[in-house]
């Protein structure tokens, strides 16, 4: 029976997948380390924190910025390669197979059936870039009150 | 702070890559043996049928 066949491609096939979670995870957990670092050399070095939290009012909530949106921007960094390079390998490799099959008007208008909608839904959705923009500066104030009330509790 | 071309961030970025293209492969045999199955059913052909099932070309 060669049935054994198609069993032996899905074993490789969910290793590749698990494997690739894995890699995505490991180059944010990289990612992260670097820039936890960098970013805490300077903050550490010559009193910048003092001057951070309490002379300067540019940047608010440093803690915030240096642990809860490092780690977000680590993974948005590591997942954001893979979804974009997976999907346009794919585009190409499977419109070139249907290419064969029925021709390269099929594949061409489904290339531009998704542009469109594409379109039409960049068009009716809100700003999720200001969004979450403004989100993360919520969570961070959340966060800084929090404290703040913890370090007056004496 | 930006990991540099011998890093073992870009160690990680060409094997991620591999994999991706390698799950890409996969895919497209996966769809063509399901498509050759699909195809018998459709056309309801018992013997097609078993014999997309239990052969793999």
């Amino acid at each position: 029976m060669k049935i054994i066949g198609l069993g032996m491609v899905a074993v490789p096939a969910s290793f590749v997948n698990s494997f690739l979670d894995f890699l995505n995870r490991k180059l944010a957990l990289r990612f992260r380390r670097r820039l936890t670092d960098f970013f805490h050399g300077t903050y550490l070095k010559d009193m910048v924190f003092y001057q951070l939290g309490n002379l300067d009012s540019r940047i608010g909530n440093p803690d915030q910025r240096l642990t809860a949106d490092i780690e977000k921007w680590a993974n948005t960094l590591s997942t954001i390669y893979a979804n974009f390079t997976k999907p346009t390998l794919d585009i190409v490799l499977f419109s070139k197979k249907l290419a064969e099959i029925m021709g390269w008007a099929g594949p061409l208008l489904v290339i531009a059936w998704y542009l469109l909608s594409g379109f039409v839904l960049k068009l009716v959705s809100p700003p999720f870039g200001k969004l979450i923009a403004g989100e993360q500066r919520l969570e961070g104030e959340y966060r800084a009150s929090q404290t703040d009330l913890v370090h007056h509790a004496e | 702070m930006i990991p540099s071309w011998k890093s073992p961030e870009a160690w990680d970025l060409m094997i991620l890559t591999l994999f991706l293209v390698a799950r890409t492969f996969l895919s497209i045999y996966m769809a063509s043996v399901n498509g050759g199955i699909v195809n018998a059913i459709v056309e309801r052909n018992l013997s097609l049928f078993i014999q997309r099932v239990t052969t793999i070309s």
